[in-house]
């Protein structure tokens, strides 16, 4: 039976461990590249680290981020997911386009938005100006960080739908129908049957959502670059900044390498706190 | 029990592998890569350039260059295009791999001057030897050596300069600003938020961009980031007043330049131009060939200008250049011989895809008949030639990668960190006070260089 495991072994052998242990091994270099000799600092790069405030405020800005746009995704999803549950004419239809979003490249959600949004040209503004209000610049420093929350929500929260959706399915018509002839109300439906039949999984999609919130490079890199004056410099922007743009191989390490160790430390009070359900193991 | 054995060996040469990755040399042994078999020296050889000149036309010579020299020396050439942003971040992600290139096209001495430091360009003081010597590329203008050995053939200047509508200043009936009150003035009397027209456009993106162009407002004013001993003086008594006169102009060209300058970068400066929505932009000569393209009815309405030096004695431009370099790899030799060909044999066809920008960086080749005989270049010859030219000899020039007594990869390092962009950012889009804004960039320089 353990023979079974070898090609899972041996794949993840190679593809995380060994790489994640490159990784590890250059936090302790000062390396200008991925080539040539690096030279041996031990743990100067986590010290440097430590009275780095160009870290500790990505940090923050990371989970402003993270926080910002999965608690939005979850109760847009939930909401969106609600109401696709329900019999209607066009569901089908309407089930089919929510996942639009979820399926088109970042690049392309990216340059379009900016030309939504844009400042002079975008069809937002110019809604905007012909109701006699002034224009926004979305991307400005007070608003960058808050328009590139709103399309992560846009681009991802069809995936909490979807989940949600499914999970829905799952649940029996007939607790529904109790709660009914006991007069239950549909929030108080939606409070002590839906949620706690789909704790679980509400868990188990916070906590994915977080963790690629919380590495999302692409979406911010398109839209901002981590600007204006770094307002929207995330953890993985800094990491790339350094690591490529600066040739701080080792510093670029372990920025990365911290940067996994804060989301494990999150994630471990997350489901410490949320405690999912145990599922007994039969035999 | 065998299939535990089993897994206890896997297991076994995991926790090996985690450890040769912890605690060894992340990096091949220099005696592994001097290895080489003879099967593979016996393969063709195949050079890959990397090109930051990305447009259709010019990949096309480059690609066309590649299949000829293949045709008539067996080499093959392989040219990818990858955008000037780009472009360093993929060289050294590839250096050593077998993904690298043997040559590329840069734009920035910074990264030529990082790159020598890490031993990863080869020397071509040979090829050019063989293309015309020291002496035709403007007596080594934009050479660079670094510790006597030239690292890359420049085969053009990109300036940036100003583009001023002159129709525009006839309206308001003024004329080609001359000082730094005129510049205001002129911004001024362009702008009309209501109709979306606007003064003029510098970008204040974090990228180069900002570098090149929006630099060009603290080189008007004779301001320089390193001393002649590497020290960092942007903040010194003597250099701190002037940055902040710098500043101050661009926080009042500010007002007059539309919202996207904000995040703008190279396509916005030439957009916002050839769409008439500012009556000045800066750029270099691509902007008269992509106007050819996109509205050449502005062909007769604009005039090229030198930002206003401060002290009014004259004017300055950003200096800009674009070459091909070598980098140190198995082919070597092989690239520097296709390079030199190419120089040689196809300069003047690659030249010729954007006439007015591609300004020759060989004084032989700017003379020639054969580079004149272009016709965008005839028809833009005394308004985006000879303009260039003039700039050339007579204006204040000066970029963030060429600061300092000799070519370094400090100055690069400050080129790469977007920290000018940072300065400019500070001050405009978040209203920072200016005297502060430079002590807290200079600060971040010193740490950046390890000063």
């Amino acid at each position: 039976m353990l023979l079974f495991l070898i090609p899972g072994l041996l794949i993840f052998g190679l593809v995380i461990v060994i790489p994640s242990g490159f990784a590890v091994s250059y936090s302790f270099y000062e390396a200008r590249s991925f080539v040539g000799q690096p030279t041996f600092v031990g743990l100067n790069n986590y010290l440097v680290l430590l009275q780095d405030s160009r870290f500790w405020r990505d940090v923050w800005q990371t989970f402003v981020y993270a926080f910002g746009s999965v608690s939005l995704q979850i109760i847009v999803g939930i909401v969106i997911a609600l109401v696709l549950n329900q019999q209607f004419k066009g569901r089908d239809f309407l089930r089919g386009i929510s996942v639009v979003p979820y399926i088109i490249p970042v690049i392309v959600v990216t340059i379009g938005w900016e030309w939504i949004l844009d400042t002079n040209f975008g069809v937002v503004n110019q809604f905007i100006s012909s109701i006699g209000l002034e224009k926004i610049q979305f991307v400005s420093i007070d608003l960058a960080m808050f328009t590139a929350i709103m399309l992560s929500v846009w681009t991802w929260t069809p995936f909490v739908t979807l989940v949600f959706l499914s999970g829905l399915q799952t649940i029996s018509h007939d607790l529904y129908e109790s709660a009914t002839l006991d007069g239950g109300n549909s929030w108080q439906q939606f409070w002590y049957i839906t949620m706690p039949m789909l704790k679980d999984l509400l868990i188990t999609i916070v906590l994915l959502r977080g963790i690629w919130m919380f590495n999302k490079f692409d979406l911010m890199w398109l839209l901002t670059g981590g600007g204006p004056l770094e307002r929207t410099e995330t953890l993985p922007i800094y990491i790339y900044i350094k690591t490529f743009k600066l040739n701080q191989v080792g510093y670029g390490a372990t920025v990365a390498i911290s940067s996994a160790i804060i989301m494990m430390i999150v994630m471990f009070i997350y489901l410490k706190v949320t405690s999912p359900t145990k599922v007994k193991e039969n035999g | 029990m065998r299939a535990k054995w089993i897994l206890q060996c896997l297991v076994s040469v995991l926790v090996i592998g985690l450890l040769a990755g912890c605690l060894g040399s992340p990096a091949p042994s220099p005696s592994d890569e001097g290895k080489k078999d003879d099967e593979e020296k016996a393969e063709t050889t195949v050079i890959r350039v990397a090109s930051t000149e990305t447009g259709p036309e010019t990949m096309e010579v480059l690609q066309t260059a590649g299949k000829e020299y293949e045709e008539e020396f067996g080499v093959k050439v392989e040219v990818e295009a990858v955008p000037l942003a780009d472009v360093f971040t993929k060289i050294n992600a590839t250096y050593g791999t077998s993904a690298q290139y043997d040559a590329f096209l840069s734009g920035y001495i910074g990264h030529i001057a990082l790159l020598e430091k890490e031993g990863k360009v080869a020397p071509v003081d040979d090829i050019i030897e063989n293309i015309g010597g020291k002496s035709d590329f403007y007596d080594g203008h934009i050479l660079f050596p670094i510790k006597g050995k030239t690292y890359w053939i420049p085969y053009d200047y990109n300036l940036a300069y100003g583009y001023i509508r002159t129709d525009w200043l006839e309206e308001k009936g003024l004329s080609v600003p001359k000082t730094w009150d005129e510049f205001v003035n002129v911004a001024k009397a362009f702008t009309d938020k209501e109709n979306n027209k606007y003064g003029l456009m510098m970008p204040l993106k974090s990228d180069g961009a900002t570098n090149w162009v929006t630099s060009n407002l603290l080189w008007a004013n004779n301001v320089r980031i390193f001393d002649d001993n590497w020290k960092v003086i942007l903040d010194s008594p003597e250099m701190k007043p002037n940055v902040v006169e710098s500043l101050n102009l661009l926080k009042e060209l500010h007002q007059y330049m539309p919202a996207e300058a904000s995040n703008a970068s190279y396509a916005e400066l030439t957009e916002a131009f050839i769409s008439e929505q500012v009556g000045m932009t800066f750029y270099s000569g691509r902007l008269v060939d992509i106007l050819e393209q996109k509205n050449p009815a502005l062909g007769e309405k604009f005039q090229v200008f030198g930002i206003p030096m401060k002290d009014g004695s004259g004017v300055s431009a950003s200096l800009g250049y674009d070459s091909i370099a070598v980098l140190n790899s198995e082919h070597t030799d092989e690239t520097k011989k296709f390079v030199e060909w190419f120089y040689k044999e196809k300069l003047n066809d690659f030249l010729h895809t954007f006439g007015v920008h591609y300004f020759p960086a060989q004084e032989s080749i700017y003379n020639s008949e054969e580079w004149r005989s272009d016709e965008v270049i005839k028809k833009y010859w005394e308004t985006g030639v000879v303009p260039q030219y003039d700039l050339l000899k007579n204006a204040e020039l000066h970029s963030i990668d060429s600061d300092g007594p000799e070519t370094d990869a400090r100055p690069g390092e400050v080129f790469e960190a977007y920290l000018i962009p940072k300065l400019f950012q500070k001050v405009t889009l978040n209203n920072e006070d200016p005297e502060q804004a430079v002590e807290d960039i200079a600060d971040e320089i010193r740490q950046l260089v390890g000063e």
